[in-house]
């Protein structure tokens, strides 16, 4: 059984009494205890994406979908505080600025136990000891002095730490990860990331990485989602859209990506994809990369749906770089 | 802490040193005369015998007006020849009385009413909210109040047309605030402090929009910055109760914007208790002053603008501790 | 991208930009027109007012306005206890109050503003005090300020203007000093000042058209409350004396007669309301516009 499983989602932005699609038909099927890498450009509907699982978009986004499966029930079919509670039970999302995601006016134990009473955790002591052993399981060192304190006085890293503690709490079947370490120093990036990967190992859930940092799924993740201007573009796992990406914006994002050392060819020239994502207001006509690709052709004013390919995965484009070859 | 204290400290004494070298210089240099009726108990002998004159260094004359200043006494009313610091504590609870209800009401409801804007953003109910408080917030107050006592007392009948008490009702002065008084007073039953309600009801409402337009629309801008944080988002996630989202997690992220306003809103109901205490003839401290400036009572003028002032200084000290209070990051900020 | 058949974007300059989004915005765009009407009258207004405001009609005391069944054609909004035509009075309130209140701000914002790009650039021995006399006053509710000013130089309309711009001076100061203070911080400023600029070309270049919406947006917050402050002096008998047709004047004439003459309050009022209501409009929509923060 799947534990994620989106069909159709579509969510729509009102500006100035047009609809814009920040997402269209969206699909994502993810089993349990997957590896979910998402990766593209900033504004191309990542977070939307998580935000929507989370139920959490702003009241001015719209949102429709055919289904929204996690864990086995429906989350289009529910109230909305049936809806709240029941994510809040199987899911958890860390986002992108650590200092954001805690609230800066309560103590990292007012926090912590808030959450903890929420799951039946009651008791003073019980509380406390239960706090301390979530910290200890993000490696934070001291975790007595870091209870009494407030996020400000915390680094970033220390930050994001206590949050992962905090979305571990309830033990959640899947957990999002927005960007998790995108604004932290690279030393400390590789240890939440470890972090991260070490959670899911202890507690089997699956996990969704978001980011636009494509080196970095490659280590981590079973499976790839590209998106693009709100669309997947192409979803296959981890080996094969590394090996042989079909759409030509996956090609393009690994091509984009500087090479160290040998695989380094003297005097070539980093790839760059021309142009820029579109914005809401204008989205083209047809496939919504067509201005930017260079391997546009007429067909591509129509817009294109997401197949599937044999031995490889789904890809959303007319033309998809391996098939011809294949043929 | 303590170190915090020792600094407000310096602070409220170099603020009130300010505002009475002010007050002096504008008596030294326009009211010489008045002058002699706030430093001396017996004005006339001193004026005439030239005691208090311009011959007298300039510091020694400022030290005698703050060590007069320090024994708590204002001085005496040219027009009246009474003692000012007893009149102003005549006068002064009537305006607090209804600064505080004023106050009270419009931070309650401006608070209710910005939050179910943020909510709601862009939808009617914000939309209507945020038109309503645009009309409040451009309601000449002395209009409004007469438009209020034309439509309430004169046609409905609802409400009395002026002062604070309805005049049958003869309650004893304890604490000066009727409110209390009526109920302390075992005469009259509720009726008493009914009316007492019934009286405040204009005024307040007067008194009270401006503040509530001002508290409504910061309240809800700021509110809808903090709602749109990631650590809302996980309070949400994390399956804390909507109340508790709102009232406890974001609006106190949300308040100091909102106590800075409030800040500037204590002036407009001081400003707007003069205006609204002469249409309702309630018996306050601001009718009192503009009756003073009617007559060009200097002192009396200059004792109500040292005590305002001195109400408005402690105000601000006290607005100060309740941000420290309710941002940890500030706290710590003023220990560094 | 010379190929290209996508459609290219052009970028209208900073003022257009402005005048192009504050045009979408319907509400605050009809606000300005009603204070450009507003306006028009006031400017007009010896063209449109039927008489002159102070020309008593003795057998024609507080005569309703003409939709009422014992009004008067010649009197299209009534008379007051005079027998002055009300329509004429708040056409003439119109011209008062409005040249009144510009005349304020522009000589409080000039005094302002230079006072306010000084104490920007003094030293901080200088600036520190200041600021800390300056806040102080601002704290003091205006009206009180005010009030003690005519007080002190005694009743009367061009008393009562001195009152409200030394009251307004140090709102314009502070909104300059702080506006210029964060403009410092920038980096492009730094880059100037080691380019070897001086003081004031880094001011006339460099800091002023970036502090331009914030000192715009003073300007028009500042007229409606010296137009809301000069009535509320003239309401309380300190400012506009009797004859004058000044909006304030005119509603605490009436106040005594708001039992059987409620009209006479009720349009004079109504004059006020719609003009600061308006004004207040066009601010909120500038703010939008210019990206202003409120209260910076």
């Amino acid at each position: 059984m799947s534990l994620l499983h989106i069909e159709n989602l579509n969510v729509s932005l009102k500006i100035q009494n047009n609809d814009a699609l920040i997402l269209e038909q969206f699909s994502l099927r993810m089993a349990e205890n997957e590896r979910l890498g998402l990766v593209g450009e900033s504004g191309s509907g990542k977070s939307t994406l998580a935000l929507a699982i989370m139920g959490l978009l702003s009241n001015n986004m719209k949102l429709t979908a055919d289904y929204m499966n996690l864990d086995g029930e429906d989350l289009m079919k529910m109230s909305l505080e049936d809806r709240r509670y029941y994510i809040s039970t199987k899911a958890s999302i860390i986002f992108q600025d650590p200092s954001a995601s805690l609230n800066p006016c309560f103590k990292i134990s007012e926090q912590i136990n808030e959450i903890l009473s929420l799951h039946e955790i009651r008791g003073k002591k019980l509380m406390h000891q239960k706090a301390i052993e979530l910290l200890d399981a993000v490696a934070i060192r001291h975790p007595e002095n870091v209870l009494k304190m407030f996020p400000y006085q915390l680094s970033g890293g220390m930050n994001q730490r206590v949050a992962i503690a905090i979305s571990m709490i309830g033990n959640p079947k899947l957990l999002i990860a927005d960007e998790p370490t995108t604004s932290l120093d690279v030393t400390i990036q590789a240890q939440i990331l470890k972090l991260l990967f070490e959670q899911k190992q202890t507690s089997q859930m699956g996990i969704i990485l978001i980011t636009h940092d494509f080196p970095l799924l490659a280590e981590n993740t079973d499976k790839i989602g590209v998106i693009y201007s709100g669309q997947m573009m192409e979803h296959a796992s981890t080996q094969n859209i590394l090996n042989h990406p079909h759409h030509p914006y996956s090609k393009a994002l690994l091509d984009s990506i500087p090479q160290m050392g040998q695989r380094h060819n003297k005097g070539s020239r980093l790839y760059a994809l021309s142009g820029q994502i579109p914005s809401l207001e204008n989205i083209p006509v047809g496939c919504r990369l067509g201005p930017r690709c260079n391997k546009a052709v007429k067909l591509c004013v129509n817009p294109p749906l997401l197949k599937s390919i044999e031995n490889h995965g789904k890809v959303r484009c007319h033309s998809p770089l391996y098939e011809k070859k294949e043929q | 802490m303590f170190r915090i204290f020792i600094r407000q400290i310096l602070n409220l004494t170099s603020s009130l040193l300010l505002l009475c070298f002010f007050t002096f210089v504008l008596c030294d240099y326009f009211f010489p005369n008045g002058l002699s009726f706030i430093v001396s108990s017996d004005p006339l002998r001193i004026s005439e015998s030239g005691f208090f004159s311009q011959s007298i260094h300039f510091f020694s004359r400022f030290f005698e007006y703050l060590n007069k200043l320090l024994t708590g006494q204002l001085g005496l009313s040219i027009s009246r020849g009474n003692n000012i610091s007893d009149e102003i504590i005549n006068y002064l609870p009537a305006s607090m009385e209804l600064a505080i209800v004023t106050l009270v009401f419009s931070l309650s409801f401006g608070l209710w009413l910005g939050i179910i804007a943020a909510k709601h953003k862009n939808k009617w109910q914000d939309k209507l909210i945020l038109s309503a408080t645009l009309i409040g917030y451009s309601l000449p107050i002395f209009w409004w109040a007469m438009l209020l006592v034309l439509f309430f007392s004169l046609w409905l009948g609802v409400t009395p047309v002026a002062s604070r008490i309805g005049f049958e009702y003869d309650i004893d002065v304890v604490t000066g605030f009727l409110l209390i008084d009526s109920l302390l007073s075992p005469r009259y039953a509720l009726d008493a402090f009914v009316s007492v309600i019934q009286h405040m009801i204009l005024p307040v409402i007067v008194l009270g929009t401006i503040p509530l337009a001002a508290i409504t629309r910061v309240t809800r801008s700021s509110m809808i910055k903090t709602l749109g944080e990631d650590y809302i988002n996980n309070a949400i996630v994390r399956g804390i109760s909507d109340f508790s989202v709102t009232w406890k997690h974001a609006l106190r992220n949300a308040f100091s914007p909102i106590l800075t306003s409030l800040s500037l809103q204590i002036s407009s109901i001081i400003t707007g208790a003069i205006i609204t205490e002469s249409i309702f003839a309630w018996p306050g401290a601001g009718k009192w002053l503009l009756e003073a400036v009617y007559r060009r009572d200097f002192p009396v003028i200059h004792g109500g603008l040292l005590i305002t002032a001195s109400i408005v200084i402690f105000i601000y000290l006290a607005l100060d501790y309740i941000s420290m209070w309710l941002n940890p990051k500030l706290r710590d900020k003023s220990n560094l | 991208m010379s190929t290209s058949f996508y459609i290219q974007h052009q970028v209208p300059s900073v003022y257009l930009k402005w005048w192009i989004d504050f045009k979408k915005n319907k509400l605050a765009l009809s606000a300005l027109v009603i204070f450009i009407f507003i306006l028009l009258v006031a400017i007009f207004a010896n063209l449109i007012a039927p008489f002159d405001p102070t020309t008593q009609f003795e057998n024609a005391t507080h005569i309703p306005p003409t939709w009422y069944n014992n009004g008067d054609v010649r009197f299209l909004l009534g008379t007051d206890d005079l027998g002055r035509d009300l329509f004429s009075r708040l056409v003439y309130g119109a011209r008062l109050s409005l040249s009144l209140a510009s005349l304020v701000v522009i000589i409080s914002s000039i005094i302002g503003i230079t006072l306010g790009s000084l104490l920007a650039f003094s030293p901080s021995w200088i600036d520190i005090p200041t600021m800390r006399i300056m806040s102080f006053i601002l704290s003091l509710p205006s009206l009180l300020l005010a009030i003690v000013i005519v007080a002190i130089i005694g009743p009367g309309l061009p008393n009562a203007i001195y009152a409200v711009m030394l009251v307004l001076i140090p709102h314009f100061l502070i909104t300059t000093r702080s506006a210029i203070k964060i403009e410092l911080k920038n980096e492009y400023v730094t880059a100037m000042y080691l380019d070897g600029a001086n003081k004031f070309q880094l001011l006339k270049y460099s800091i002023l058209p970036n502090i331009f919406p914030s000192i715009i947006l003073q300007l028009v917050v500042a007229f409606s409350s010296a137009i809301l402050e000069i009535a509320a002096l003239g309401f309380l008998g300190l400012g506009a004396q009797a004859p004058y047709p000044e909006w304030g004047t005119i509603l605490s004439e009436s106040h005594d007669y708001l039992v059987f003459a409620p009209w006479s309050v009720a349009v004079p009022g109504l004059a006020i309301f719609f003009t600061i209501l308006s004004i207040n409009l066009v601010a909120e929509g500038l703010r939008d516009v210019m990206n202003v923060e409120k209260n910076s």
